[in-house]
């Protein structure tokens, strides 16, 4: 059976995997903790601005960063189909498809893991260090991000849109998801700016954060797209490396 | 050990490669796949190691039809292709890595292959030179013991003694269940290591036989520009001499001249068909 799943096999792959992209891994993680340091200033501006400088925002900021570099991490998923070289050698590797695509799998979501602690640990530098410096209360970044559950679980299923790029794309395949999907992204935006625009946004308000939830139906179900394009597109991306030649 | 039958293959509509191909090897020895440039060397071995789809018929390797990728297939199959990647800094880290996969795999062979080369296993890959990536590949490969071996140009990018030492590396790997079949375009680069010619022209296997065969069935022979015989079956002018081939005349056996041998059926494939009887 070509599905078959070998937990051995499937360990050697992982750790052959792993020791490939170790340093992509620790680069794009490091260009994260950047991003997530601007977006920290830039909300505590705006703060100021507001005169309200209470820094509540960690758990936005990991979100949007993971969003962001998560799908860059994806796209560059399948590292040997950048060459002919690399992925003869690849297809070559004695493990199974199911195996091969697991393992590239679980290396994108290693991602979210690995960042989720580093961005946890700087939250920790942050709130201890910069309280006494500036003029603003840092919120402690909560553990429990069942807060953005939703963004998480389209994120998951999200990143298959990538996987499915990194494999189907030899060269770029960031850029050319994101132009092949321009169009998907620009409706969804139009239908959250529209909800936004169109309805009364405020639907709750969460008095242990303080913060309003401002998800309307229809932005909700539009979050909600991404699970199922998402699990089409991780379906498409195991078809794709079980039919990829050489 | 593979049975190739009524196979298709086409990468454009207009480019038909192989149409109704038909090939038989048997398990063992070293094998030979000559062919032009372009003659569809590297697709055949690719269709061989499932690395490329066929639209039409059928493909057995070792039993298993290639195409389905399975790991119990994959493991017993080395293939080296002409091209080689390294992703992995070291050579260790990419023995470490890789080895697992071949439940055969012998490292301290691998070190001693890698030494006759001159390759120190603490070498970044990426610092080694085309032809030395290509030895490192070629050390690998014959380390994991695979039942099939499959080379593409493997002497590509070697100097003149790495082809010597490449020779004797394979020679010395062969046992009953290894197969390695090395196409090449460089029929001299073989030299004697070979057991069996395929030849590939016009996507049809037109010539496959073993050594054994074609030295009882012919003779290579060098003479004077006046040699005549109604049994050439091909010649080639030298400067004072002739080289041909003719009908072997059954008093004993001359050494096989690839390179003509090659050139001789790629020319006239039909004056190289043997019989049964013969």
């Amino acid at each position: 059976m070509n599905n078959q799943i070998n937990f051995q096999r499937l360990l050697s792959l992982s750790k052959l995997l792993f020791g490939l992209n170790k340093k992509r891994m620790l680069y794009t993680v490091l260009a994260a903790l950047g991003l997530g340091f601007i977006l920290t200033i830039l909300v505590m501006v705006m703060g100021s601005i507001k005169s309200k400088p209470i820094f509540e925002e960690h758990e936005a900021n990991f979100v949007f960063v993971l969003i962001v570099f998560g799908s860059l991490f994806s796209a560059g998923a399948f590292q040997a189909n950048r060459s002919k070289a690399g992925i003869t050698e690849y297809l070559m590797i004695p493990a199974s498809t199911w195996e091969k695509f697991i393992s590239e799998a679980l290396l994108s979501f290693s991602f979210s893991f690995v960042f989720y602690i580093v961005y946890w640990l700087y939250a920790l530098i942050i709130n201890s260090f910069l309280s006494g410096m500036v003029n603003a209360y840092f919120m402690p970044f909560n553990l429990d991000l069942s807060y953005y559950c939703l963004a998480l679980v389209s994120y998951v299923f999200g990143i298959g849109i990538f996987q499915f790029g990194a494999i189907t794309f030899r060269q770029m395949p960031f850029l050319k998801v994101l132009l092949w999907a321009l169009p998907f992204f620009a409706i969804v935006f139009l239908l959250k700016t529209s909800a936004d625009l169109s309805q009364n946004s405020l639907i709750g308000y969460d008095e242990y954060t303080h913060r309003s939830i401002s998800y309307t139906p229809l932005v909700q179900y539009s979050t909600y797209l991404a699970i199922p394009v998402g699990f089409i597109f991780w379906v498409l991306t195991y078809l794709k490396l079980k039919e990829k030649e050489a | 050990m593979i049975e190739i039958e009524n196979l298709s293959f086409q990468y454009t509509k207009h480019k038909v490669l192989f149409d109704q191909l038909n090939l038989q090897l048997t398990k063992g020895g070293i094998v030979g796949l000559f062919g032009k440039n372009g003659a569809g060397k590297t697709s055949l071995i690719k269709i061989i190691s499932g690395l490329i789809f066929p639209q039409h018929g059928q493909v057995t390797v070792q039993g298993h039809n290639p195409a389905r990728r399975l790991p119990s297939f994959l493991r017993n199959v080395y293939f080296l292709p002409d091209e080689v990647g390294g992703f992995a800094d070291k050579i260790s880290q990419y023995v470490s890595l890789y080895s697992p996969f071949y439940p055969q795999f012998n490292n301290e062979r691998f070190l001693a292959m890698l030494s006759d080369f001159g390759i120190n296993q603490t070498d970044h890959l990426k610092h080694l030179s085309y032809g030395q990536r290509k030895q490192f590949y070629i050390c690998f490969g014959l380390a994991t013991n695979s039942d099939l071996i499959i080379m593409d140009e493997p002497t590509n990018g070697l100097d003149i003694p790495s082809k010597s030492i490449f020779r004797k590396l394979v020679a010395s790997c062969m046992t009953v269940e290894t197969s390695i079949i090395i196409s090449t375009h460089q029929v001299r680069d073989l030299g004697n290591l070979i057991d069996r010619v395929v030849i590939l022209e016009g996507g049809q296997i037109v010539f496959n036989h073993s050594l054994d065969r074609i030295a009882q069935t012919y003779d290579f022979v060098q003479a004077g520009t006046d040699f005549v015989s109604d049994q050439i079956l091909y010649h080639e002018e030298g400067v004072g001499q002739v080289k041909a081939i003719i009908k072997s005349s059954g008093q004993g056996h001359s050494k096989v001249d690839f390179e003509m041998l090659f050139n001789g059926v790629v020319q006239n494939p039909q004056k190289f068909k043997i019989s049964e009887h013969e």
